[in-house]
């Protein structure tokens, strides 16, 4: 079965900063061990944000080029209600993510999640932020993450507005008729693992992608596990800012 | 439903185990050196899809994808199971995956088109999906689409020349999955840096590109623009001032902005870009052609990339002229293919700064791609260069020859005549599998490929 590459070493973030630090700490000791004689292990650079290696570029320093449409389709909101996907784009830069609750892969949507969950602590505490981003978690296994599924999974992250908080969504779709369209559009594919016997295991294979979509519902960066990291995506939100501001 | 935090807490544990133990976790198989973003196939290949120069007077005359059965056991093992023309000759080169693994890009370095085959609807048999012609007015003026790099929900183009004057001044261009072009990025040159620091010179020359994201690096090589590789080879090697026009560079990217950060000197045409695949390990190597040197790239503890010239290949007097390099998982061995002397050269780089040759092997008249499998067992070859320059008479050899490495020598497992078989001159080999798709893929795909497992 098709997995993500390992090369891409991410740590991995935790619930708050304090469990980030501990992983890069942990991480660049292991690196330690094993270091060749002629090279010493390059530390993260000064000044880098924690579980990051590097300093991210300057936001408006750079530029997102639009690289597809945001695709529309019908959804179910926590309470069960039939919404479209853009009722949800549009007024606020967004953050899409794939997941289904029952994933345990360690750099799937287990990650996606805990990476909103910074973000949104992140979004709360970032002035030129705050109130101008949208979470959107959509499930992509209809039949077992249910609206109340969804809710009792926003819930354990701490969501429990029943789809009232502006910050952060949680949406399922009525069927996979309705999903495959979705999926097909941001192009987010997803395998159904089978066992021995050709039986459908429950589990999916896909490759974690999340989508950063402007006010105009062009998706403007698609972040793998190897880079979302919360401070590269504040920037990437404040230099699509900058962008329409005219800066 | 599970609870959200053991599956969270659990999610750290295992990522927390993967920084203490690395990459040598038991993922069995796919090539190395390929982009880090990419689907990975954890089974054996099933296939090697091999990119194909079509010559007039073999079979059709077109270039073509070729698939090459690579199941052992199979009815079919080492045989050619598949052949999709897509019709002339464009100087069939290199190409690559879309990071889903979907889509195979496929670029002509004379016409400047672009293909791309489906993949994933039966892996066997790739099918012609799309064609890009107007890379050139797209992009600005990029001429001759290289290396096809995947990154998430794009790819990343490096070509090698210009419209303008057909010479080594050329872009970075970015395409959308889906085939819409994004962007261009052109590589710095002395008059225009764009805030790169220049070592010596700024070429402006590309041919590869590679990244690095754990540090956010990019880097690109330099090779040479369209008045040189499509010239006779004979003829350029008399002209002076054709000889002049190499690439010298190799350009240090900030991958997330994409712009120009430094340009290190690296003279002689450095060609295919190898990153270090542990994760403490901050290198890459390239191999210079002019000169048979590798280079080593690498961040030095202050945090500046540089470039080091770090061993010979073969006999640097005779030219023997190298080609494409494959490093191991465990970055400790380094294949490096030679065209003129048609050897596979395997160098320990244990020492990334003094590198051994510790084998070497001929494999035919010419030779120029490798490609080996993950736990580095196996090891295929291809012989074909460029249409002009491959070599003439009984000395072109046109094969994908594999092998089976032991740990001290190569084992011939099967060889495909590619003239014999009426196909062309092979170039660019990737792998396939059926494991890639799974057996319920959503979407258009999955009633395809449930119908069409073994």
């Amino acid at each position: 079965m098709g997995a993500m590459r390992p090369e891409p070493f991410f740590t991995a973030p935790g619930r708050g900063e304090k469990g980030v630090a501990l992983i890069a700490t942990l991480a660049l000791l292991a690196a330690g061990c094993s270091k060749p004689a002629t090279q010493k292990p390059r530390a993260a650079s000064q000044g880098a944000p924690p579980g990051l290696e590097y300093l991210p570029p300057q936001p408006g320093s750079y530029s997102l080029p639009p690289i597809q449409a945001a695709s529309d389709g019908t959804v179910l909101d926590e309470s069960g209600r039939r919404r479209r996907l853009f009722d949800y784009l549009g007024d606020r830069y967004v953050l899409l993510s794939f997941i289904y609750t029952r994933c345990t892969a360690a750099k799937g949507c287990p990650l996606a999640t805990a990476v909103f969950q910074m973000l949104r602590n992140r979004l709360e505490e970032e002035p030129m932020v705050a109130g101008r981003v949208r979470l959107v978690t959509l499930s992509f296994d209809p039949e077992r993450d249910t609206p109340e599924t969804m809710y009792r999974y926003a819930s354990s992250v701490g969501v429990k507005s029943h789809g009232q908080t502006e910050t952060w969504t949680f949406l399922t779709t009525p069927s996979r008729g309705d999903l495959e369209p979705i999926l097909d559009g941001y192009g987010q594919y997803v395998v159904r693992e089978l066992d021995a016997d050709g039986r459908f295991t429950g589990d999916r294979s896909h490759v974690l992608k999340v989508f950063l979509i402007d006010r105009e519902r062009r998706v403007r960066q698609i972040y793998s596990s190897a880079f979302l990291h919360p401070a590269l995506v504040i920037n990437d939100v404040k230099t699509l800012m900058m962008e329409d501001a005219g800066g | 439903m599970h609870s959200i935090l053991r599956i969270l807490a659990r999610a750290l544990v295992v990522a927390l185990t993967l920084a203490i133990l690395g990459p040598t976790r038991p993922v069995r198989s796919d090539e190395t050196c390929q982009s880090p973003y990419l689907t990975m196939i954890t089974s054996q290949e099933d296939f090697v899809y091999v990119w194909t120069l079509g010559k007039q007077g073999v079979g059709d005359g077109s270039d073509k994808l070729v698939s090459i059965d690579a199941r052992p056991g199979s009815k079919t093992f080492g045989k050619v199971i598949h052949k999709v023309s897509v019709g002339g000759r464009h100087e069939a080169h290199h190409g690559g995956f879309t990071d889903d693994r979907r889509y195979f890009w496929a670029g002509g370095l004379d016409t400047s088109k672009i293909f791309i085959f489906d993949v994933h609807t039966d892996p066997a048999k790739p099918r012609l999906y799309k064609t890009i012609s107007d890379f050139v007015s797209k992009s600005g003026g990029a001429v001759g689409p290289h290396t096809h790099y995947a990154l998430p929900g794009r790819m990343l183009i490096a070509a090698l020349s210009n419209d303008k004057d057909h010479g080594g001044r050329t872009a970075l261009v970015e395409y959308s999955n889906k085939g819409d072009y994004l962007a261009t990025y052109w590589i710095p040159t002395s008059e225009k840096p764009g805030g790169a620091k220049v070592e010596k010179i700024a070429d402006g020359y590309g041919y590869d590109v590679r990244v690095l994201p754990r540090r956010n690096v990019m880097l690109t090589s330099s090779f040479t623009g369209w008045i040189n590789y499509m010239m006779d080879f004979g003829k350029m090697l008399q002209d002076k001032e054709a000889m002049k026009r190499f690439g010298q560079t190799v350009t240090v990217w900030d991958l997330h902005a994409r712009k120009p950060k430094k340009v290190l000197q690296v003279p002689g045409a450095p060609l295919e870009i190898r990153f270090a695949l542990q994760p403490e390990h901050n290198y890459a190597f390239t191999t210079a052609a002019l000169t048979s040197k590798i280079w080593l790239i690498y961040e030095d503890e202050g945090g500046e990339w540089q470039a080091k010239e770090v061993a010979d290949i073969g006999d640097p007097t005779k030219i023997p002229l190298p080609v494409d390099t494959s490093i191991g998982v465990d970055d400790k061995s380094l294949w490096v293919t030679t065209f003129m002397d048609g050897k596979a050269r395997r160098f320990d780089i244990s020492d990334p700064f003094h590198p051994k040759q510790i084998y070497e092997e001929t494999i035919g008249s010419q030779l120029n791609m490798v490609s080996q499998s993950w736990d580095g067992k196996r090891v295929y070859f291809t012989s074909s260069l460029l249409s002009n320059w491959d070599k003439k008479g009984e000395q072109d050899q046109q094969f994908l020859k594999a092998y089976a490495w032991d740990g001290q020598k190569l084992n011939p497992r099967f060889t495909v005549d590619f003239y014999a078989e009426q196909l062309g001159r092979p170039h660019l080999m990737r792998f396939g599998a059926y494991a890639l798709y799974g057996g319920g893929q959503t979407g258009a795909a999955e009633k395809a490929v449930a119908k069409k497992m073994p």
